[in-house]
């Protein structure tokens, strides 16, 4: 394989690219669904090449293959990448610009202890039965599902400065959810988040700490009490969000709006643009100072982890929100010279077919000092939301809005009523401003999030986030009616 | 995309690895595509992917493998994981079995090999003079420009094959003012040389400098004018909350129950129709099944959901698939994806003349469901909202949050465009544009 690569490369700067780089991906997953105590599918999935990307005069152009076995089939798939920037450059005025990085040889591989694919898929199949039978049994409950899936990938990158890196990633996620109807009054519940669960990097020893079986009975019985509850009021209150709420909004108010090609206008057309424009850097107070954001692409157990990004470039720690003060973007190597002039290892490609683009690898809102019963015990009239339904926001990542499945009033100090349809709303700076408190270590775990959309054609990229739970104030809640 | 010849091969070799009932779908194609920022091309993809699944049905009980590879190795590894998969399930009491055709379906009509074969840089010097034109008027651009095929194909045990291909082309252009203007232009096409970026050009840049020093609107509910890309946003989520066999018969969806009821305005009538003109729509499903024509909503009154074997058998003797299935195993059943509005007797301009005060919408952003029971949704507007006095658009406004529900928007329409528009929904919509009164808007953009 890495002859392969060598003379790819080669081929590449015989046409005369100024650089180039390959990327070989061989990924295989494993998608598992049961519904109402009966199996739905499971779905195995094996593919595998290599995408070529190229800079002439000044211009990119990316070509891929997955036909490694061809070498006439590989050099044509290099001059097409070349031929792709030769017609780029042709119309493009201003000269695309590497940033230095590393020469690096190196081999990683993420940890695990039990190989899911080894497990036999009867047990993985008899453990989501069980916990949608047990969701069944609470009269009420209508519809129930688990979900597995489980992703190895191996990944060979080289370029034209010398660099050649391997890598391998394991990755495994569950999830379990339950759904009561009652006329057009439709609620859901799903542990550990909705959506197909968390996902971790590690094997099946993710699963097994999940305790999905023990968490089942809890779900069935929320989903039903929540036909009883109370409509969340509609009014400005404080707002304690925590686990994959509080990761979606770390995700989507505060990890895409930090990426760099973003800010510069490459992604206006689909994804959007960001308020966190280049004058804003290190000159804005996006949150209160109990807001510490930071990219850390290499928490072990995260999904967005690894040692090098699809660039080559070392996957750091790097501070982006510092006590509420905006200091840092997401970046790869031809945006960065925009800021600071250093790539963070933010440039990820899902899979061999994608080009790198700027990326979240894992985002993460440090832990605070405060327990979460002191988070509680300090409110007078507020509300407790978790468990992501709903999310949208604008395409400069300003106005949000989200649903969760589920919330608990808070009134003097202590949790009260459930309430249902829980919706909150606000402007990114002014919400993270009112940050009251952040919760500390103890409350802070590592989530998953395998569905984040971006670039055309969409490329899905696995990202980690880790929270805790934090304290807003003066929340405009309730205002989907 | 692969001949009708070798792709029938394939299946045949495929299928000769699996000592079971199986059947095998092949999808994927070549695209190329040219992303464009900050007037220039910064980035120039391109790209060939085709996939095969194996399913293997051993009595009731099935298995799925997929890969990326069709030589001899790989497809037979594949069809053996599909094999070991379905040795280990249950029996699945559901599984309709395999599709028998007499009727092989072939369709090659939306297929023009000029769109596939279109030299890049042809593409892109076209380009060149609207870059130079954006920088001397100082606005930026950004866009998308692709063009490719397309290709599905399944073949079973049963002797059912058949096979799809079309091509597309499409140009999608946004852009920015230095005064916070923004515009949109799209065309789809199966065909390359029917896009016209000059114009596209010229639409995106009329909106943007008319959309220039937005102001802010309070809160609140307006007339709007929705054009053809935020109508279509709001048919996406009927697709698959509303119309689909699966939530409709476990009544998760608005329509559960409401068969023969009268729920929207007697303007609204929607039909999925594969068939339509650029709607690129398969005429066979992911069973093998031929896809019809559904009139799903009559004159506001609800007809029926689209259907797959499964979800028909599920509602009784009456119902037959309509052919909608997707690729089994789906979690979401039977969905319509070339939903078509019908289109009314207006245009844009007199729906503008004949506002006293209203919104007019170019499109919606990041729209997502709150209930889906209620088919209530959230979204921002943007690339181009402004606002209407007196019959004639007299500024630009901020980008608005809206929370609606479907039901309340289709209740509440005052004229649809005699014009419809082919654009991306779920797979491809056909829409008029749309006026609608007592639209709510509870926040403002940036």
């Amino acid at each position: 394989m890495k002859d392969i690569l060598r003379k790819a490369l080669e081929h590449a700067s015989d046409l005369g690219a100024n650089y180039a780089d390959v990327r070989f991906s061989h990924l295989e997953t494993e998608s598992i669904s049961v519904k109402n105590g009966s199996v739905l599918g499971v779905d195995c999935h094996v593919d595998w090449g290599i995408g070529v990307r190229v800079l002439y005069d000044g211009a990119w152009g990316f070509a891929s293959n997955p036909d490694l076995d061809d070498p006439e089939r590989m050099f044509k798939t290099v001059q097409r990448a070349v031929d792709l920037a030769k017609a780029s450059a042709k119309v493009n005025s201003s000269i695309v610009k590497l940033v230095d990085k590393p020469k690096v040889t190196d081999n990683w591989s993420s940890l695990f202890h039990r190989d899911p694919f080894e497990i036999d898929l009867e047990q993985k199949l008899r453990l989501l039965i069980d916990c949608s039978n047990v969701m069944s049994m609470v009269d009420g409950v209508c519809i129930t599902k688990g979900s597995m899936d489980f992703m190895r990938e191996k990944r060979f990158y080289m370029d034209t400065e010398g660099s050649e890196i391997e890598q391998k990633v394991l990755q495994s996620g569950a999830g379990i959810s339950c759904m009561s109807l009652n006329g057009n009054e439709v609620h859901s519940r799903s542990y550990p988040s909705s959506f197909r669960g968390n996902h971790q990097m590690g094997g099946y020893e993710v699963i097994e700490s999940m305790n999905l079986r023990e968490m089942a009975p809890k779900l069935a019985t929320e989903v039903v009490q929540l036909h009883r509850a109370k409509l969340c009021p509609s009014e400005k209150m404080d707002l304690i969000i925590g686990k994959s709420q509080l990761v979606l909004q770390v995700h989507e108010s505060c990890g895409h709006a930090v990426e760099l090609d973003r800010v510069l206008g490459y992604e206006a057309n689909f994804a959007g643009t960001s308020f966190l424009t280049l004058d804003k850097w290190k000159n804005f107070t996006y949150g209160s100072e109990k807001v510490n954001l930071y990219q850390d692409g290499t928490t072990p157990e995260a999904i967005g982890s690894a040692k090098y990004d699809d660039e080559g470039v070392p996957c750091t720690n790097t501070e982006l929100v510092r006590e509420g003060q905006f200091v840092g973007y997401l970046k790869s190597r031809d945006s960065a010279i925009f800021e600071n002039g250093l790539s963070n290892g933010a440039a990820r490609a899902q899979g061999w077919k994608n080009v790198p683009i700027v990326r979240m690898t894992n985002i993460h809102l440090a832990s605070g000092d405060e327990t979460l019963d002191e988070l509680i015990s300090s409110t007078q009239r507020g509300i407790l939301m978790e468990d992501n339904s709903s999310w949208s926001i604008d395409d400069r990542r300003w106005n949000f809005q989200f649903a969760t499945e589920i919330g608990w009033m808070i009134e003097k100090g202590k949790i009260t009523d459930m309430v249902k349809y829980p919706t909150y709303t606000g402007i990114t700076p002014n919400f993270w401003g009112n940050c009251e408190g952040v919760a500390n270590q103890d409350e802070w775990h590592v989530w998953g999030t395998p569905h984040c959309g971006k670039g055309q054609p969409m490329q899905v990229m696995r990202v980690g986030h880790g929270v805790s739970y934090a304290k807003f104030k003066e929340v405009r809640v309730g205002v989907s009616k | 995309m692969i001949s009708l010849g070798n792709t029938k091969q394939l299946v045949r070799r495929a299928l000769s690895h699996s000592s079971k009932e199986a059947q095998v779908i092949i999808t994927g194609g070549k695209s190329q595509l040219a992303r464009i920022g900050k007037n220039e091309v910064y980035q120039n993809i391109l790209g060939k992917e085709y996939s095969v699944k194996i399913q293997v049905a051993d009595g009731k009980r099935v298995g799925n493998s997929s890969c990326n590879r069709f030589d001899g190795d790989q497809l037979k590894e594949t069809a053996e994981k599909a094999e070991l998969i379905a040795s280990h399930q249950d029996n699945d009491p559901s599984w309709p079995g395999f599709c028998g055709s007499n009727e092989s379906i072939i369709d090659e009509n939306f297929y023009s090999k000029e769109t596939v074969d279109a030299c890049f840089e042809d593409k892109l010097s076209k380009l060149g003079k609207i870059f130079e034109d954006a920088k001397s008027k100082g606005v930026e651009i950004a866009g998308a420009f692709s063009h490719g095929d397309q290709m599905k194909a399944l073949g079973n045990t049963k002797d059912c094959f058949h096979y799809h291909v079309h091509t597309e082309a499409s140009f999608t252009f946004s852009i920015m003012t230095p005064k916070g203007g923004t515009g949109w232009a799209e065309f789809h096409s199966h065909k390359l040389k029917d896009i016209n970026p000059n114009r596209l050009y010229e639409v995106a840049l009329e909106k943007a400098l008319a959309s220039e020093s937005p102001k802010t609107i309070s809160e609140g509910e307006y007339t709007v004018i929705l054009e053809p890309p935020a109508v279509a946003s709001l048919l996406r989520f009927l697709a698959y909350l509303g119309f689909g066999g699966m939530p409709f018969i476990e009544g998760r969806s608005y329509f559960s129950n409401k068969q023969g009821q009268k729920l929207f305005d007697e303007k609204i009538s929607i039909t999925d129709n594969a068939f339509q003109s650029e709607s690129f729509g398969c005429p066979f499903d992911m069973e093998g099944r031929k896809r019809h024509c559904v009139e799903l909503m009559s004159k506001g009154v609800f007809m029926q959901p689209v259907l797959d074997t499964v979800t028909a058998q599920k509602l009784g003797r009456n119902f037959t698939s309509t052919g909608h299935a997707l690729a089994y195993p789906s979690t979401s059943g039977p969905i319509p994806l070339n939903l078509a509005l019908s289109p009314g007797e207006s245009d844009i301009e007199s729906m503008i003349r004949e506002t006293k005060r209203g919104i007019l919408i170019t499109r919606f952003f990041y729209d997502n469901v709150i209930d889906p029971g209620k088919l209530s949704l959230t979204g921002m507007t943007r690339d181009g909202t402004f606002l209407i006095e007196n019959g004639k658009v007299v500024s630009g406004l901020k980008n608005l949050r809206y929370n609606e529900t479907i039901p309340q928007i289709f209740n509440n329409v005052v004229s649809l465009s005699k014009q419809t528009w082919s654009l991306r929904g779920m797979g491809r919509n056909r829409v008029p544009a749309m006026k609608v009164e007592g639209f709510k808007f509870n926040g403002v953009g940036e």
